[in-house]
C-alpha cells in the first residue's frame, strides 16, 4: 500500500492538514482544526466507521519516515470523532486502538470519546385540536 | 440521574463532525395578538446525567400540554450509550394555540427524573380604547 494515504485520486494529506498538524500546539487545537479539514470532510464522505478504523490501524503499523507520514493518521482519527456514539461496536474497536504512535493519539481519542453522547432526536405529531 | 438542563426552542441541531448541539431561538414566551395561533416549530431540548458511567436504555414518556389539554403524548427512548449523558431533541411542528395560559412539555422517565419546561402563552391584544365620558 502506499504511504501516501489517499481517497481516489485525492490524498489526504493535504497542504492545509499538514499544516495543521505541523503548527499544532496543543491536541485539542488540532482537532478543532482538522475536524473542519477537507481531508477529513473527505474521509467521511468516502468512508464507513469500520473503514476509517481499518485504515487507521493500518497506518499506524508502519514506522513513519517523517512528520508529514503521521498527517492521514491524525486525518483518520478526528474522522472518528463522528462515530455514531450508539455503535457500541465501532466505539470497542476505537478504544481498542494502539494510538501509542501518535503524540496526541490517546488525548485526541479521549476528547472525540467524551464528546460521543448519545442522541435521540424525533419528530412528534399533535394533535389537530386539543383534547382533555 | 438528574436534568442537567431542560428548554424549548424553535430549532436545534447536531453537529455531523463534533456532535455538538446548537440551539436556535430559545422560546421563553409566546406572544399573540389574537387567537387561535399556530405555532409553527418547537424543539424541546432536555439533557440527562446519569450517576452511573455505564450503557444504560430507558423508556421516558413526553406529553405536551395547553394549560389542562394534551396536545401530545408519546414514549421516548433515552439512551446512554457511551459515558454519563443522554440528549433528547423532540420536534414538534404546527402546534394549534386556542386559549392563553401556559404551554408545557415534560419528558418523564418514570420513577426516576422529570424535565420539564413552562412557556407562558402572553396575551399582547390591543387595550380596550376607553369611551369618551358621557357629559349629561
Amino acid at each position: 500500500m502506499s504511504l501516501i494515504a489517499s481517497i481516489g485520486p485525492f490524498s489526504l494529506a493535504t497542504d492545509s492538514a499538514k499544516e495543521a498538524v505541523l503548527v499544532a500546539n496543543t491536541p485539542t487545537f488540532l482537532l478543532e482544526r482538522l475536524r473542519k479539514d477537507v481531508a477529513v470532510q473527505t474521509v467521511l464522505d468516502n468512508m464507513t466507521g469500520a473503514e476509517i478504523v481499518a485504515a487507521l490501524r493500518d497506518a499506524l503499523a508502519r514506522a513513519p519516515r517523517g512528520p508529514a507520514e503521521l498527517v492521514p493518521a491524525y486525518v483518520y482519527l478526528v474522522a472518528l470523532s463522528s462515530a455514531d456514539p450508539q455503535d457500541r461496536e465501532l466505539w470497542k474497536q476505537i478504544s481498542s486502538l494502539d494510538l501509542s504512535g501518535l503524540e496526541w493519539g490517546n488525548t485526541i481519542r479521549a476528547l472525540i470519546s467524551a464528546e460521543a453522547v448519545s442522541t435521540t432526536a424525533l419528530e412528534f405529531p399533535v394533535c389537530d385540536k386539543p383534547r382533555t | 440521574m438528574r436534568v442537567q438542563f431542560a428548554l424549548c426552542a424553535q430549532t436545534a441541531s447536531v453537529d455531523r463532525s463534533s456532535n455538538r448541539i446548537s440551539v436556535f431561538n430559545v422560546i421563553d414566551h409566546v406572544p399573540t395578538t389574537t387567537l387561535p395561533i399556530i405555532l409553527p416549530s418547537v424543539t424541546f431540548v432536555s439533557i440527562f446525567e446519569n450517576d452511573r458511567n455505564e450503557a444504560a436504555n430507558f423508556k421516558g414518556v413526553f406529553e405536551g400540554r395547553i394549560n389542562d389539554k394534551t396536545i401530545v403524548r408519546g414514549e421516548v427512548p433515552v439512551s446512554f450509550v457511551n459515558g454519563r449523558l443522554a440528549r433528547v431533541l423532540l420536534t414538534l411542528n404546527s402546534i394549534p394555540i386556542n386559549e392563553h395560559g401556559t404551554l408545557s412539555f415534560r419528558l418523564e422517565i418514570p420513577g426516576m427524573v422529570t424535565a420539564a419546561v413552562q412557556v407562558p402563552i402572553v396575551n399582547l391584544g390591543t387595550p380596550q380604547v376607553a369611551s369618551p365620558p358621557v357629559i349629561a
